[in-house]
């Protein structure tokens, strides 16, 4: 293969794996020049909203709070995998399930969220089970649809080599089916996480009385800026350590074969 | 090992428009127990059709398939190395054929050596990506063998590759097939490959398919090596077979040949 030639490597400016923590310093420095330039309690400096943060998680609420909003995020992101990934799988491989499936699939796609939430919370009541309920219900469907895709080009070749050498329902389902669905599983997961932790929050906030998105709300009725963004900073940070944590160290994984 | 017996009403597959086309029409073949097959005929004639029927994993068509049981009365165990490799991508080569054994405690050992056997013994660690075409056929050749099959087929197994390595897995097959010593279906196009390894040759013709030739193949081992006795072999089949292929020879729908 003939190879382009490459231009003379320019010297980096800071050198490449300098470059990100350097955007986001950047990104702080601009915070606070913007801060001070101007002026107002309601557009509180990254010194002040640090010393919230810290003076919030040494209090223990703020631990609390992120800790009941990422509870309920893990368990309607479970409970809207499971769902999703069997209506998908089922559409994927059953045109009649698709085609009965489908409308309801489209409709619910198109449904805004907050009307799912509202709905849940007026027929349920104002409790754990319609917050969460709400949450996945919103996210079932997109998780449908990738997963459709995914039981779609499955490969009948290898449905017979395990049947040929008989691998059994078990056998197949770990090792002929899931590494093939595990990029839609994985683009699921992604999506799914990037969704459900910002429709918890309105949850939160229009009928839970803890978690962050109640803090917010709080902290808005109470134009409490600082302790507002020491909230969004503390939850950002817990989704950026989930995604290099465990996302990323599972797309490694995954994509192993791959190499 | 086990005997197979196909009598087969018909089998037909539907055209790009839709019309039914017959592959095969009140198509009968029968091998003994131990044999060595060698189904040989033009492409698209149905031999893969005729495998895939014999492996049970076609079930739409009209007839019957026999395939003898064990004694005490277990499933007979069928090896099948396809046109291409077929390996799961996502596992090692050692855990390719290992999943093909199924619940054994030395499953793990049993596939290291059959590895080895076939050439392999550095090649467990590896995926099959990283094997070549005549390593991949090597590491199915090892997932078809480590089975102890009753019944194994073959589907063009030595096809597109360079001779050499053609002529070395060739050896590697019959050798291994004396010592275990199950009944073997072998497609091939290729009629010197076909008078090399089998104790027998059909040779499919027409649409429907029907058997132009059903000779026993009389060669010392020898003379297989041979390739002016292949060659002269190979005439003699020829020959009558233009002709034959109007009008078949009843003796050939008949069971039987062989050893």
């Amino acid at each position: 293969m003939a190879s382009s030639t490459e231009a003379p490597a320019r010297s980096a400016f800071l050198g490449e794996r300098w470059h990100r923590p350097a955007s986001l310093v950047g990104l702080i420095g601009l915070w606070g020049l913007a801060a001070v330039l101007v002026g107002d309690a309601l557009f509180p400096g990254p010194a002040q909203v640090a010393g919230e943060l810290l003076r919030q998680v040494a209090a223990g609420e703020l631990l609390f709070h992120v800790g009941v909003t990422l509870g309920r995020v893990a368990v309607s992101f479970v409970l809207a995998m499971l769902a999703g990934c069997a209506v998908g799988v089922a559409m994927g491989l059953w045109p009649t399930v698709n085609r009965l499936a489908d409308g309801l699939l489209l409709v619910l796609l198109n449904v805004p969220a907050l009307v799912t939430i509202i709905l849940c919370y007026v027929w349920l009541g104002l409790t754990e089970t319609a917050a969460v309920l709400a949450v996945a219900i919103n996210k079932t469907p997109m998780v449908a649809v990738n997963m459709r895709e995914g039981a779609r080009v499955l490969d009948p070749a290898y449905a017979e080599l395990a049947r040929v050498y008989r691998f059994g329902r078990w056998k197949t389902l770990r090792h002929v089916v899931v590494p093939q669905l595990a990029p839609y599983l994985l683009a699921s997961t992604r999506n799914g996480l990037a969704l459900i932790w910002k429709i918890v929050l309105v949850v939160e906030l229009l009928g839970r009385s803890n978690g962050v998105g109640f803090k917010l709300q709080l902290y808005f009725q109470l134009f409490r800026i600082d302790s507002l963004l020491a909230y969004s900073i503390a939850f950002i940070v817990c989704v950026l350590a989930i995604e290099f944590a465990v996302l990323q160290p599972l797309e490694k994984r995954i994509s192993r074969w791959q190499r | 090992m086990s005997d197979l017996k196909l009598a087969i009403r018909a089998k037909r597959y539907p055209r790009h428009d839709g019309s039914p086309v017959a592959v095969f029409d009140d198509f009968a073949l029968s091998v003994p127990a131990g044999q060595f097959l060698a189904i040989a005929g033009p492409s698209g004639c149905g031999k893969t059709t005729l495998l895939n029927i014999a492996a049970g994993l076609d079930l739409e068509f009209d007839g019957d398939r026999q395939l003898g049981r064990l004694a005490g009365g277990a499933a007979p165990a069928i090896g099948y190395m396809f046109q291409e490799p077929r390996l799961l991508p996502w596992r090692t080569v050692a855990h390719n054929v290992e999943l093909a054994m199924g619940a054994r405690d030395d499953a793990g050992a049993a596939a290291q050596a059959w590895l080895a056997r076939v050439g392999l013994p550095d090649a467990g660690p590896l995926y099959p990506r990283q094997l070549s075409l005549g390593m991949a056929r090597r590491a199915a050749l090892a997932r078809a063998f480590c089975v102890a099959p009753d019944l194994l087929l073959m589907d063009e197994p030595f096809a597109s590759l360079d001779e050499a390595t053609a002529d070395d897995l060739r050896q590697l097959l019959r050798e291994i097939a004396e010592r275990t010593g199950g009944t073997i279906l072998f497609v091939t196009h290729n009629v010197d490959e076909a008078v090399r390894l089998a104790d027998r040759i059909v040779m499919l013709a027409g649409q429907p398919a029907a058997v132009a030739r059903d000779v026993a193949v009389d060669l010392r081992p020898a003379d297989r090596q041979d390739p002016e006795m292949v060659r002269r072999f190979r005439d003699r089949l020829r020959e009558p077979a233009a002709s034959a292929a109007v009008e078949p020879e009843p003796a050939a729908r008949a069971v039987g040949g062989g050893r």
